[in-house]
């Protein structure tokens, strides 16, 4: 049970987990939609209350897992001795986004905001709540690194970490240039 | 009673330097050869290593079929060749190979 919650990617990857990543990625989306769930980063969940086309939460998903893929993809052909696929990045790195269904669903609990831009306690609690979701995409993300590249022990987890922030910092920068553009 | 399957050990248990065949016997006519002999370099692996090479000579070399075989994902069961490959090197690397 533990290694189906934690370590997936032993028993599922390539095709098969790039599909099933694809389909509750969009089931995603659409519940963030409605809960109003924004997964704007490589890592990110915010709540909001300005209306948004549905695109936008499809747009964010796939924009934040393309770059945590390309990302994975560059740091495993620097460091990767041996050989790895593209398709099992994507395909585990799209399943491993799955924990975000939860938090989009949680979200439904939260009242209403007036400020979406104000750190008020409703973000605190909705990001204390939310915290094990993430910690959980997180072991699941490096997992879908360590066994795509088969990079293992502090080396991995340190390439992992420099990889995570710069998909973050890229993916914030894309959407940021992108997404206002698409909505004018 | 429950028979142990003895696996052969590999290495010494005093210092760790690799083991060496230094008698053989015929079980047949209790004829016995001495010697000093080299394990060939797959009968130093470990059973498991040696059983997944063996599966996957049996496979043809598929690690598709392997994957589908043993339940396990693609590049799971690739990362296992990847280490016997090292296992394998590593093994080269210690014993002098005349």
């Amino acid at each position: 049970m533990n290694t189906w919650l934690l370590r997936p990617f032993t028993y599922i990857a390539g095709g098969k987990a790039l599909l099933a990543g694809w389909v509750i990625m969009l089931i995603t989306s659409v519940v963030a939609y409605f809960s109003k769930t924004h997964f704007d980063g490589a890592i990110d969940a915010h709540i909001g209350s300005t209306v948004t086309p549905y695109y936008i939460y499809l747009l964010e998903t796939l924009i934040a897992w393309g770059c945590m893929v390309l990302a994975c993809y560059a740091a495993a052909a620097l460091f990767a001795r041996t050989s790895f696929r593209l398709i099992d990045i994507a395909g585990t790195l799209a399943l491993a986004r799955a924990p975000l269904l939860l938090a989009a669903l949680i979200n439904f609990a939260m009242p209403a905001r007036v400020d979406p831009t104000a750190i008020d306690p409703m973000v605190i609690v909705f990001a204390l709540i939310c915290l094990p979701v993430f910690v959980w995409i997180l072991v699941l993300m490096y997992q879908a690194f360590s066994i795509s590249a088969n990079l293992k022990g502090n080396k991995a987890v340190i390439i992992f970490i420099v990889t995570l922030l710069v998909a973050e910092v890229v993916s914030k920068l894309l959407m940021q240039f992108t997404l206002p553009l698409m909505l004018s | 009673m429950k028979q142990i399957k003895k696996s052969l050990p590999l290495s010494c248990p005093s210092c760790a330097s690799p083991l060496k065949v230094t008698s053989l016997a015929c079980e047949a006519c209790d004829t016995t050869v001495s010697g000093s002999f080299e394990l060939p370099l797959l009968a130093r692996l470990s059973a498991d290593d040696l059983q997944f090479v063996i599966d996957f000579v049996k496979t043809s070399g598929s690690l598709k079929l392997m994957a589908q075989q043993l339940g396990l994902s693609y590049p799971t069961v690739r990362n296992r060749l990847d280490d016997i490959i090292a296992n394998i090197e590593k093994i080269e690397k210690n014993i002098k190979i005349p």
